[in-house]
């Protein structure tokens, strides 16, 4: 198990600031964000390879802060693969396993295992300049996975490969995960990657952790703007949380959508896309008039999603599948909000980021 | 531009080929092959002239000569051992300049690149200088004189050579990846083991230029040598030095003689060591 507490680092004009999170054993977890946010550097000081300002690493219990990196029994996949191009692919995954001074015949014997495992075992004998990007991938994970780390780092696995490659690789890093229960800390920036991979996300911003949870509660619950935005959460309604006599109150064009204790002033709400429906007769249930806008067909035969547009000042694209013919533009229709599922975000940044949810977390719920 | 091409629209066929402009690729060929041909073909004038020049009488009496003989042994254990040693400071103050953040880098830099600014002879006159004071007396009390003796041609020899040798190395260490030690780090080779084990292989070609480098200028120095070391026959006359005695009193045949064994014994050696380097068809 890995635990990062109270990470700084201070490089020119960027900073790391206290960043903390915890990655359960045998648990993947993801470091989103986008380009420049700090997440290699984060990965580097995990890895032993940059010392950090403050903090501290734990790993398995113990403190690896002051650890050379050669002592910390860490996986590190980079995101250039950064094989040694003098090496035959067999020889590349036994590098590792040499350092650990291991009997020649149980080096030959695992490494046999993991070129087997990554179906690259007809690789074995080739140079890495004769490999294409997909094959260097799998050689350096079989390197970095032979060694039995405790952790597993991957810097950007994907980034390098084409997308055909890319969808073969989340497959195999399942698989892989499924097999050897590594524990696994995995740094993207792209989304498609972290909700396809992840048990848990940080999302991550100029230095600091926005938010840690698991991918739904990301999704239903952002804790800012930037966490909404940054994941295209497309089902936010534009508002502002007003201070009633009765409480305070996010109000839609003035009308009450449900009460909140977020900070007053502008805010959205995020519109939970599985509770909302959409029927062309008034349903029971509170509803608010909308106009179909949008009719837009999915690659699905038979598929609609309208957007709907309320008040001029939110766009919702409705999920599910229609019939063709159900939605034409321009039609007046009814959507259903159940007030108790609408989480509010404020506008401006977040307050110090919390850890809500993850399985079992003893942390702040907010 | 001719005016066909403003008349049609521009069309991305055969049609383009033709009405291509005339500074082209073939043109730009054209000029690059005659310049390299230019280039090179004068070179090899100069060797054949100088070979046609030499007559075989002179030829014959500097090969029997045993003066020669002993300046062609001098060359060449001195210009070796200086390349060596070159080679020895080049690896760990290349790496100290590739790697370190060091205070002050940029005076480092220019420093090392002094004895390749400075006319040789300065460096000849300046070590002279040196084993003067008292500090150079006291390492010649050491039991090494230096001036005027063989070790003194090592030296100034050394000192004119080293920077290539370390540029040339300082060059290949620049260009290892170092996500690569990195990695070979995190997979568990303490930093001593990964510089043996990771990074000279990856430099080797690099090394191996810089030592031949520095050798073969070695092998052609005679002025720092000859300010500093002298020109005793059979004690400290290198057969560069050789060359330019004999053309200073007159004897052009003889010193061309030389001369031609000199670049002679330095191809072939430069054809061995290419060989050594590898796969790289050039040395750098």
């Amino acid at each position: 198990m890995l635990r990062v507490e109270h990470i700084g680092l201070h490089l020119g004009s960027f900073a790391l600031k206290d960043v903390s999170f915890e990655v359960r054993r045998g648990q993947r977890f993801v470091l989103l964000g986008p380009t420049g946010c700090g997440k290699t550097l984060l990965a580097e000081i995990v890895c032993g390879l940059r010392a950090l300002d403050a903090g501290c690493v734990r790993l398995n219990g113990r403190d690896i802060t002051r650890r050379d990196p050669a002592r910390r029994n860490i996986g590190y996949v980079p995101q250039d693969y950064a094989l040694l191009p003098f090496k035959t692919v067999e020889c590349n995954v036994a590098f590792g396993l040499e350092a650990r001074r291991l009997a020649r015949a149980e080096v030959a014997r695992r490494v046999g295992e993991m070129l087997e495992l990554l179906g690259i075992s007809r690789l074995a004998a080739r140079l890495p300049r004769h490999l294409s990007g997909g094959e260097r991938q799998r050689v350096t994970l079989a390197r970095a996975l032979v060694i039995r780390p405790d952790l597993l780092v991957l810097d950007e696995p994907l980034s390098a490969l084409d997308e055909g490659s890319g969808e073969e690789t989340i497959a195999l890093l399942r698989t892989l995960q499924a097999e050897l229960n590594t524990t696994t800390l995995h740094i993207c920036h792209r989304l498609e990657e972290a909700f396809a991979l992840a048990d848990t996300m940080g999302l991550m911003r100029d230095g600091a952790l926005e938010q840690v949870a698991p991918p739904p509660e990301l999704l239903s619950r952002p804790r800012s703007r930037f966490v909404a935005q940054f994941l295209r959460l497309s089902n936010l309604v534009e508002g502002e949380v007003r201070d009633l006599p009765e409480g305070r109150a996010f109000c839609v064009d003035g009308a009450v959508w449900t009460r909140t204790d977020r900070p007053g002033g502008p805010a959205r709400a995020v519109v939970p896309l599985d509770a909302l429906s959409l029927s062309p007769a008034t349903p029971p249930d509170e509803p608010r008039q909308v106009v179909v806008a949008d009719v837009i067909a999915e690659n699905r035969p038979c598929a609609l999603r309208p957007f709907v547009r309320l008040g001029g000042r939110l766009r919702l694209t409705v999920p599910g599948a229609f019939p063709a013919g159900a939605w034409t533009e321009g039609r007046t229709a009814y959507l259903a909000v159940p007030r108790d599922r609408l989480h509010v975000v404020p506008e401006g940044p977040a307050e110090p980021p919390e850890r809500t949810g993850g399985p079992g977390g003893d942390d702040l719920v907010g | 531009m001719s005016s066909h091409s403003n008349r049609r629209p521009h069309n991305h066929t055969a049609d383009s080929r033709r009405t291509a402009p005339a500074g082209g690729p073939r043109l730009l060929r054209l000029v690059a092959g005659a310049l390299l041909v230019a280039y090179t073909g004068f070179i090899a004038v100069l060797l054949v002239v100088s070979l046609l020049y030499v007559r075989p009488a002179d030829f014959a009496a500097v090969i029997r000569s045993a003066d020669v003989r002993h300046a062609a042994w001098l060359t060449t254990w001195t210009s070796l051992l200086s390349a060596l040693l070159a080679l020895g400071f080049a690896l760990p103050v290349g790496y100290a300049l590739s790697r370190f953040r060091l205070p002050g880098r940029a005076v480092l830099d220019t420093l090392v690149d002094v004895p390749i600014i400075l006319p040789h002879l300065v460096v000849g006159v300046a070590l002279l200088i040196f084993f003067r004071t008292a500090l150079g007396r006291a390492i010649q009390g050491l039991g090494l004189a230096f001036v005027y003796a063989p070790e003194g041609i090592v030296l100034a020899q050394f000192v004119c050579v080293s920077p290539y040798a370390v540029r040339t190395v300082k060059a290949a260490l620049d260009a290892v990846d170092p996500r690569i030690e990195d990695v070979a780090r995190t997979l568990g080779w303490p930093a001593h083991q990964v510089f043996l084990r990771v990074t000279l292989p990856m430099i080797r070609n690099g090394i191996v230029a810089g030592g031949v480098i520095a050798w073969a200028l070695a092998m052609g120095l005679y002025g720092p040598l000859m300010v500093f070391a002298g020109t005793t026959r059979s004690r400290t006359e290198v057969m560069a030095t050789s060359v330019y005695l004999e053309l200073s009193v007159g004897r052009i045949g003889p010193a061309l003689a030389i001369a031609i064994l000199l670049v002679l014994f330095t191809m072939a050696c430069l054809l061995v060591f290419k060989r050594l380097a590898g796969r790289t068809g050039s040395l750098w």
